[in-house]
C-alpha cells in the first residue's frame, strides 16, 4: 500500500510537472510526455501486479486532462508496459546502457500510437517532416534525460522504503 | 488442454481488439466518457490550481527583485509605445463615434460581448500533439460546454467539458477544433482548422475568392458557436493547385498559446442556444 501511495504520487508530481510548470521551467517546449517516466519505472524495476492498477489511474487521469479521445493513453501506458516486461526477458533494462534505449523506445512506441490514433480520427491527417523532426527530438531528449529522473525515483524510492520500513521494524521491536 | 503460448498468443489478440473497440467507441462517442473526466478534472483541479500559483508566485518573485536592469530598458520602450498608442486611441474614439452612428442608422442590435466571465488558466494539455488547456471556472458560474473563449487578441477556442469549479477549453489550433470564419477584407468564407503545428488551416476556400497573404481572418457567426466578427488570424501563405476547387491557406493565429494565462468566457452563447430551441 505505501509503495502504490508513493507511485501514485510520483505520478501526479510529473503530470502536474508537465501540465502547469513546465511553461515556466527550462523544459523545451515539444518535450516528450513526462507521466511515461513512472512508467518505464514501474516496468523496468517492479513486480507487474504492483504496477498495473498505477499505470491504469494514471492513464485514466491524462485521458480526462488532455484533448485525446478518452481511453487513448491507457490503452498506450498498459501496452508499454506489457511492451517493458517482455523486453526485459531479453535486455537488461536497469543498466545504464540499456535503459536509455528501452525510454527512447517507449517514447516512439507512444508516439506511433497517438500519430496512428490521429490518422484514423482525422482523414487529411499527413505524416510531415515537422512531425518526423519533433518525434525524433522527443526520442533523443528523453533517451538522454529520462533515465537519470527514473534512476533518481528508484533512489527515493529505496531511500523512502528503508526509512518507513526502519521506523516498523522499530515499532515491533525487531531491530 | 491448450499449450501455454497459443493462449497467450489469444490474450493478446483478444486485448489488442479489445483495445480498438474501446478507442473506437470513445472517439465516435465523446459524450460516454464525459462524467469520468469530470471526476477527473475536479480531482485534478485544485493540485493544478495550487502549483500554478506557486510556479506564478516564484516567477513574480525573479521579476520582480531581480530583472530590474530589463524592467528600466522596458519603460523606456513602453513610454514610446505609449505615445503611439495615445495616437491610436484618438483614431480608435473618432471610428467607435461613427461606428456607432452607422449602427443605430442601421438599427444594428448591441453586440453582447460584455457578458462574459474571466477565468485564469490553471495547466496546458500534457500531450504535446493536442491542444487543450484547464481554466479555473465551470458550472459553479453559468460556464457550460460550447461557450467560446476568447481573449484581447481573438479567440482562443471553446468549452468542451465542465466540472463543478473547472473546466477544459478546446483551443483553436487543435486538430478537432473548427471555425466558421471569412476574411475580413474580401469575405470570402471557410472553414478553420486547428494543426498540431501551431498554426491553423483556411479549409474550403473556393480558387475564385480573392484572398492574399497578410488578410485578417475573422469570425463568421455561422457556427453557432462564436459571435460573429471576433479576429482569429492573419492568412500566412495560399497555395493554388493546378487542378481543384479550393486554395490552401495557411492562417497564423493572432493569439499566443503559449503564453496564455487568463480569458474570458463569452455567456451569451448559451442564451442564444436557448432562444433557438
Amino acid at each position: 500500500m505505501i509503495h502504490l501511495f508513493f507511485y501514485l504520487c510520483v505520478g501526479l508530481f510529473l503530470i502536474l510537472t508537465q501540465t502547469t510548470a513546465s511553461p515556466y521551467l527550462p523544459i523545451p517546449e515539444n518535450s516528450y510526455d513526462l507521466t511515461a517516466i513512472c512508467i518505464f519505472y514501474l516496468g523496468i524495476y517492479r513486480p507487474f501486479s504492483e504496477g498495473i492498477s498505477v499505470i491504469m489511474v494514471l492513464g485514466f487521469i491524462m485521458d480526462s486532462i488532455s484533448g485525446t479521445p478518452f481511453g487513448l493513453y491507457i490503452t498506450i501506458y498498459f501496452w508499454l508496459y506489457l511492451g517493458i516486461k517482455w523486453l526485459l526477458q531479453y535486455l537488461h533494462g536497469g543498466s545504464l546502457i540499456t535503459l536509455p534505449l528501452v525510454v527512447a523506445l517507449g517514447i516512439l512506441v507512444e508516439n506511433i500510437f497517438i500519430m496512428s490514433t490521429s490518422a484514423v480520427m482525422f482523414p487529411d491527417w499527413t505524416l510531415s517532416m515537422y512531425i518526423v523532426r519533433k518525434i525524433a527530438y522527443q526520442v533523443l531528449f528523453a533517451a538522454c534525460t529520462a533515465p537519470l529522473i527514473i534512476m533518481l525515483i528508484k533512489t527515493v524510492h529505496l531511500r523512502l522504503a528503508g526509512m518507513i520500513y526502519g521506523f516498523y521494524d522499530k515499532e515491533n521491536g525487531q531491530d | 488442454m491448450f499449450p501455454k503460448k497459443i493462449v497467450m498468443i489469444a490474450g493478446l489478440i483478444l486485448l489488442i481488439v479489445a483495445g480498438i473497440i474501446f478507442l473506437s467507441i470513445a472517439v465516435r462517442n465523446p459524450s460516454l466518457s464525459s462524467g469520468a473526466k469530470k471526476i477527473a478534472i475536479a480531482f485534478l483541479g485544485p493540485f493544478q490550481g495550487s502549483a500554478t500559483q506557486v510556479v506564478r508566485s516564484a516567477r513574480n518573485v525573479w521579476k520582480h527583485y531581480f530583472s530590474l536592469v530589463s524592467t528600466a530598458k522596458e519603460n523606456d520602450r513602453l513610454k514610446k509605445e505609449l505615445s503611439l498608442a495615445v495616437k491610436h486611441d484618438n483614431l480608435y474614439k473618432e471610428t467607435k463615434l461613427s461606428n456607432e452612428r452607422l449602427r443605430k442608422l442601421l438599427n444594428f442590435k448591441k453586440s453582447k460581448l460584455d457578458k462574459v466571465v474571466a477565468a485564469e488558466v490553471i495547466s496546458k494539455d500534457p500531450s504535446t500533439w493536442f491542444k487543450t488547456i484547464i481554466i479555473d471556472k465551470g458550472e459553479a458560474d453559468n460556464v457550460s460546454k460550447g461557450m467560446p473563449v476568447v481573449v484581447h487578441e481573438g479567440i482562443a477556442g471553446q468549452i468542451v467539458d465542465t466540472s463543478p469549479f473547472y473546466s477544459k477549453v478546446l483551443l483553436i489550433i487543435d486538430q478537432n477544433s473548427a471555425v466558421d470564419a471569412l476574411v475580413q477584407r474580401s469575405r470570402a468564407t471557410g472553414i478553420i482548422k486547428g494543426r498540431s503545428t501551431g498554426y491553423c488551416v483556411f479549409d474550403y476556400v473556393l480558387r475564385k475568392h480573392d484572398v492574399h497573404t497578410g488578410d485578417i481572418v475573422v469570425t463568421s457567426g455561422l457556427d453557432g458557436v462564436y459571435p460573429k466578427g471576433l479576429r482569429i488570424g492573419h492568412i500566412t501563405e495560399i497555395v493554388r493547385r493546378n487542378s481543384g476547387m479550393f486554395q490552401e491557406v495557411t492562417v497564423e493565429p493572432f493569439v499566443d498559446f503559449e503564453k496564455l494565462e487568463e480569458v474570458l468566457i463569452v455567456l451569451h452563447s448559451q442564451e442564444k442556444g436557448q432562444a433557438k430551441k
